[in-house]
């Protein structure tokens, strides 16, 4: 690295998968930071090095894959995943004090990252979907460094990887515990609004603000959308499901629908078959429901976007419950892409969704039903109008977040 | 032409109250009608020629897992008066076909466990129903099962009071006349058997002031329905699809005959009758009510016939597995059989996972279950 730029690193313990929005947004804020001058790195875990994805170079792969749901999900290996299940398990084990074998691996990478990068107070790291090893770690290393020395340290918690375990409960107050008693160097965001509010009304010394996705300058809305002008109204629902993603009512909403509009087709990405809730005869089902067309669960990026310009309308039947707190990268993929959302209310993207007009809501299936008839008696250009001013919405929205904490 | 295999009842061809359905098709399908009277070979050679054609199964949805697991794509159309009261594993069990209801409680229960379906709502469109006819203090009764509630000599008896006369048309379903009823004709009673013409039979309703609805419950009530459209006041039970259409008092009245109580049947008819003396126009709104509808009913014929198009469009579907294809076929014999026990079969089949999307797992803790039932009932 040049001596004389001022680094960013870009840190994600979470990002263990060569697809999915870790990596993407850990390409996202590297962009970003360097169209503001700064020279900057992505470190990513060891075991995305394996895989083919674009712009290898620029990143760093040193980071150890903690997150054991996240491994299971990206391997269909039967053993490895069992092999992961029980190493993991007996990891868990708070063998050392207070900390367990996983905690001591996340502060020995973090401890590195310092060490081989020379972190210096004009340094800042960016951790652009806040992980509970990985914040932990962070957290507690900073007390070994002098206060002069520290560097900048950027959180944004995406509401998802903030507990290490499904029955570990209450894990965030551990990390707001650990920010509030470190707050100086740090900056906090939420992806969301409804999370932002939560996490500034928890921590006191901060003001925490809804960061959304850097925004890609090189996509604009109407490049991609004008272009699909098909016969049959498509609804898409893309991104790997999963049941909190209400893959499960994907057949009774696609029924529905084609009782209603005989016409719309739906093309519904599959469940990766390594997930906990994949359901062998379900899928089955529903790949012969006349209206869906089922697509793979894991795609390349290209054919992912041919999807986006096929597309007229995406929709997001995500679970309130799961997803009160959180974000969704679909979304702010739809704005790039021109494509408006329908999406079920209560998630935490919901009021972005409405700050930006960028889709509609619906509570009930009926509801969902009537919007539908409502958003296909619109002309097109009106929506592609609409969808324009929600994509300068999102931008600007984007900007004064990240400038906000960046500066 | 894309082809439609429809199978009903021999009465419903008989009939011809699978017309109006079949006319619907044979818009834009060519369509072959068979009776359940066929063998279940000859439904098995049928299914192997036609193989990419659209099932329609009319009141005989029985065939439905069969058909599902043989990968045939298939429409079911199930009747409240055939299956009201069928259990819920009855219903489950449909989720891979593509259910239309014209009952609004059956099209709930679907909805109830879980199996979406599509309510119809059928309005007819009768020719007559334009023209004026004098009526007369006239009760038509169509009597078609002298063995429930709406037995002739009841029905005599309670409407006696305030009509000039009562015309039946003995005209049972079935038309097994095992007991018969027919009635000598006198000043009171008039009768009749069958019309060869449609219209005579149509005037005959027109001409009539009251109308009895002649089933406790209905699948779709045609017959009420078609008295509606013609300024006919209907009397029918309180049950399906009668209660969907009559607003009690408003365009009709709804009964509770069922119930079999005189006193309280008196009752509402009394109270009935004393509405229409008020000079409430009964027969005017039902006619209104029938005639605003016909525009849904046109709508929704539309929809049924773009679904089956997406439907008879789509590829052809797999197989379900081997196990499951000779589930339905026990099925299907069993229901010929005895449907009694049909019931508790497709019961015990959908609890252990054919023709259901559940996966049985095997869980320690369902041993400590029933141990713990078992503690508890013993504690009782």
């Amino acid at each position: 690295m040049n001596k004389n730029k001022q680094r960013s690193f870009i840190v994600d313990f979470g990002c263990c998968l060569p697809y999915g929005h870790n990596l993407q947004s850990v390409s996202l804020y590297k962009r970003k930071e360097e169209d503001r001058g700064r020279l900057s790195k992505s470190i990513v875990c060891k075991r995305v090095k394996s895989f083919d994805i674009d712009n290898k170079d620029d990143f760093y792969f040193s980071l150890p894959t903690l997150h054991k749901g996240l491994i299971i999900e990206g391997t269909e290996n039967v053993f490895l995943r069992l092999y992961v299940k029980i190493i993991r398990t007996l990891l868990l084990f708070p063998f050392v004090g207070k900390n367990n074998l996983l905690d001591l691996k996340a502060s020995k990478s973090i401890k590195k990252v310092f060490k081989i990068h020379n972190l210096k107070r004009e340094d800042i790291l960016i951790f652009p979907s806040a992980d509970y090893y990985g914040t932990k770690a962070l957290l507690k290393n900073l007390k070994n460094i002098k206060f002069e020395d520290r560097p900048r340290i950027h959180l944004r918690f995406i509401g998802s990887l903030e507990s290490p375990h499904s029955f570990y409960k209450n894990n965030l107050f551990e990390l707001i515990d650990l920010i509030n008693k470190n707050y100086e160097t740090l900056t906090v965001s939420a992806e969301v609004p409804i999370y932002a509010n939560y996490l500034d009304s928890i921590i006191p010394d901060l003001k925490v603000i809804a960061e959304p996705y850097p925004v890609e300058v090189s996509k604009n809305t109407k490049n991609n959308r004008t272009i699909a002008k098909q016969e049959s109204f498509v609804i898409l629902l893309p991104g790997s499901n999963r049941a909190d993603k209400g893959y499960f009512d994907i057949f009774n909403i696609a029924k529905e629908i084609l009782f209603q509009f005989p016409s719309v087709k739906l093309v519904v990405q599959d469940m990766k078959k390594q997930n906990e809730f994949f359901n062998k005869k379900y899928r089955k089902k529903l790949s012969q429901l006349v209206n869906i067309e089922l697509v793979e669960a894991v795609l390349p990026r290209k054919k992912i976007e041919e999807l986006y310009k096929n597309a007229n309308l995406i929709l997001l039947p995500y679970y309130p419950d799961v997803y009160h707190f959180r974000g969704s990268g679909i979304h702010y993929e739809a704005l790039q892409n021109g494509i408006p959302v329908l999406a079920r209310k209560g998630s935490g993207f919901i009021e972005e969704i409405n700050n930006w007009s960028s889709g509609w809501t619906y509570e009930t299936k009926q509801d969902l039903l009537f919007r539908l008839k409502e958003i296909m008696e619109m002309d097109s250009e009106v929506i592609d109008q609409k969808m324009e001013n929600s994509f300068k919405k999102f931008k600007k929205s984007s900007d004064e977040a990240y400038r906000f904490n960046m500066s | 032409m894309k082809h439609i295999v429809l199978i009903c009842h021999k009465d419903h061809f008989i009939s011809g109250s699978v017309n109006f359905i079949k006319k619907l098709f044979e818009k834009e399908f060519q369509v072959d009608v068979l009776t359940d009277h066929v063998s279940v070979n000859q439904i098995k050679s049928l299914v192997n020629v036609h193989d990419s054609s659209v099932f329609v199964l009319w009141q005989m949805e029985y065939l439905a897992p069969w058909l599902v697991s043989k990968g045939l794509k298939v429409v079911v159309f199930p009747m409240y008066d055939g299956c009201g009261t069928a259990p819920n594993s009855y219903f489950k069990v449909l989720d891979r076909t593509y259910l239309f209801n014209f009952s609004k409680r059956l099209h709930k229960k679907c909805i109830g466990v879980g199996v979406t379906s599509y309510q119809l709502n059928y309005y007819p469109e009768i020719k007559q129903s334009n023209k004026i006819f004098e009526k007369k203090e006239k009760l038509f009764y169509w009597l078609r099962r002298p063995d429930s509630s709406l037995a002739e000599p009841i029905i005599t008896k309670l409407f006696a009071p305030y009509i000039e006369n009562i015309h039946i048309h003995d005209r049972q379903d079935a038309y097994d006349i095992k007991n018969d009823v027919f009635q000598v004709e006198d000043d009171f009673i008039s009768t009749s058997i069958w019309f060869d013409e449609k219209e005579k039979l149509e005037t005959l309703i027109a001409t009539s002031k009251y109308y009895l609805a002649p089933r406790e419950s209905e699948g779709i009530g045609m017959a009420f329905l078609e008295a509606m459209s013609l300024g006919c006041i209907v009397f029918a039970n309180k049950n399906s699809t009668h209660d969907q259409y009559i607003y009690h008092g408003y365009n009709g009245f709804l009964i509770d005959f069922e119930s079999q109580d005189i006193a309280l049947i008196k009752a509402q008819l009394k109270e009935a009758f004393d509405i229409i003396k008020s000079g409430k126009q009964i027969g005017e709104n039902a006619k209104n009510f029938i005639n605003k509808g016909v525009p849904i009913w046109n709508e929704q014929s539309k929809r049924i016939l773009e679904t089956l198009n997406t439907i008879s469009d789509a590829k052809k579907l797999k197989r379900l597995s081997k196990k499951e294809q000779l589930a339905g076929f026990i099925l299907v014999k069993l229901y010929r059989k005895h449907y009694r026990l049909y019931f508790i079969i497709i019961k015990i089949f959908y609890t252990c996972g054919l023709f259901s999307d559940k996966v049985l797992k095997f869980k320690f803790n369902i041993i400590y279950r029933i141990i713990f039932k078992l503690l508890k009932t013993l504690k009782r």
